[in-house]
């Protein structure tokens, strides 16, 4: 039976792999935008407080596994990533706390219906197909990429360890292990599941935080080039006024795009900028040129009338002190 | 006038001047003691959640505690009373009692539907132990937000928690 469940699970995941069609994305869900929102995440959690039966917890958890998915995904649809991210680690959580309640009724002896068992592995399998089928899309960010990928590894440990736990299961029923060997075995298996679970999540936190650095330090690389190669004219006031617009739009659009697609742009851009710049910086020269040969050709002007001027008056006093000669002459006659 | 007169006067006077005075600090004494007690804030019980903010006041009632207050969107309380719990939650105007419905259902995965009117619906989840919501919508012409409030209850403890359900509905006040 258990088998049959396993082949059950198997065989919706590949169905739902060659779907081209989001399967959430067909299904209703609450924005995060929502008014209601806030309310509905508070009535989640009351109905897990209030429920007794650990395989109701396990599929109530799994529920909100499911509803994070499709909000994270409305999320990437609005270009809200760091929110998607959020939700993301939701639906790690939700899927983590399912497995676990689900092997807590197991060890508590509760009785787990084959109906639910089958539900749960239905919904692993379609949450590893959703979670694959999101990886494909190129509109999503790298961070978010991330994130996926984390939830995705993390789903499938879930789906391994479940198979496992039915191996065992079987083996204790057909008398192959003792009672006490099952409940070790299952220990070690839980403690296996706890490392892994563990070792994904610092690794899916590491990897985001070296993508973080990565955008502070190109940022700041692109600010310390565009400072260096401002020039304080006013031609290069609307350079400047550019630089600082292309850098409002790089910040709005950091969280949508992927860090190839944002370095690419970068790099454009810079080289734009760098064109701008030296077209700008020989204008300038060309005006210094033409300036400095204008007030040469001025201060010749005023050389040359200066000139004018002085000969002008020397011509006068010349014609002066010759009346005055004659004047001389004429009365010594 | 002789000089009797002329005191009988000067006394008399004295005398109006000091019963004027007297009477005029009984008169002030009486208004102090006459200030008008409402019946009603004598009647009213202490208040359990106040939010002057938007005039919305819950009054004690059974065994009702203030849990949680969030204000994020909008505001949100939770409350309890043993295994019944409550949310109220306002929502802009713009909202009507069947977009609230259909975003709640949305949110809460598979239900059965146990009943509905103009102003409340009812749902239950399907599981071995399963869990009943309860949801109000209170609408008032002064107010410039509509209240949403929920009640949640194992389906088990539905019957025993009922009155306690009326009677928190009874004591939230908003205009």
């Amino acid at each position: 039976m258990k088998k049959t469940i396993f082949s059950i699970v198997l065989g919706t995941g590949l169905l739902l792999n060659t779907g081209q069609v989001s399967a959430l994305e067909t299904e209703k869900s609450i924005h995060p935008d929502s008014e209601l929102y806030d309310t509905s995440r508070v009535m989640e959690e009351i109905e897990y407080n209030l429920t007794d039966s650990l395989s109701d917890k396990a599929i109530l958890q799994d529920q909100y596994a499911s509803e994070r998915l499709k909000e994270s995904e409305a999320a990437l649809e609005n270009g809200d990533s760091e929110t998607a991210e959020e939700l993301l680690e939701e639906a790690q959580i939700s899927t983590e706390k399912s497995a676990v309640d689900l092997e807590e009724a197991e060890v508590s002896g509760e009785e787990i219906s084959e109906e639910t068992e089958k539900s749960l592995a239905e919904s692993l399998a379609k949450k590893i197909a959703e979670l694959e089928l999101l990886l494909t899309r190129e509109d999503i960010p790298e961070s978010a990429k991330i994130g996926i990928s984390s939830v995705l590894k993390h789903v499938e440990i879930i789906s391994k360890r479940a198979e496992e736990r039915m191996n065992l299961q079987e083996q204790l029923v057909n008398a192959d292990l003792t009672e006490e060997e099952y409940k070790n075995e299952m220990k070690s298996l839980n403690e296996q599941f706890k490392e892994e679970s563990e070792l994904n999540r610092s690794e899916a936190k590491s990897k985001r935080n070296e993508l973080k650095t990565l955008r502070k330090e190109t940022k700041e690389e692109r600010k310390n080039s565009k400072k260096q190669t401002t020039v304080n004219s006013d031609e290069t006031l609307p350079i400047n006024e550019e630089i600082q617009e292309v850098e409002r739009e790089i910040e709005e659009n950091d969280d949508f795009e992927s860090t190839d697609n944002f370095e690419e742009k970068i790099s454009k851009e810079s080289e734009e900028l760098i064109e701008h710049e030296e077209k700008a910086a020989e204008q300038n020269k060309k005006q210094a040129e033409k300036a400095i040969e204008r007030a040469k050709k001025e201060q010749e002007k005023k050389e040359r009338k200066e000139q004018e001027k002085v000969e002008k008056s020397n011509h006068k006093s010349l014609d002066k002190t010759e009346d005055q000669e004659q004047d001389a002459e004429d009365l010594e006659d | 006038m002789s000089f009797k007169k002329r005191l009988a006067s000067f006394l008399l006077s004295i005398g109006m001047v000091a019963f004027a005075g007297c009477n005029d600090n009984t008169t002030t004494q009486q208004t102090v003691e006459v200030k008008p007690i409402s019946i009603q804030e004598v009647d009213k019980p202490a208040p359990l959640y106040e939010n002057e903010a938007i005039n919305l006041l819950v009054t004690q009632s059974g065994d009702w505690q203030v849990d949680t207050e969030a204000r994020s969107y909008n505001l949100e309380v939770t409350l309890h009373t043993q295994q019944l719990h409550a949310i109220i939650s306002t929502v802009s105007t713009t909202q009507n009692f069947a977009g609230v419905k259909q975003e709640l259902l949305s949110s809460v995965g598979d239900v059965e539907i146990l009943s509905e009117n103009d102003e409340q619906f009812s749902f239950q989840s399907k599981l071995k132990s399963p869990v009943r919501t309860d949801v109000f919508i209170k609408e008032s012409k002064d107010a410039n937000y509509h209240l949403v409030i929920v009640f949640m209850s194992p389906v088990s403890e539905y019957d025993r928690n009922q009155p306690e359900m009326k009677d928190l509905l009874n004591h939230i006040h908003f205009d």
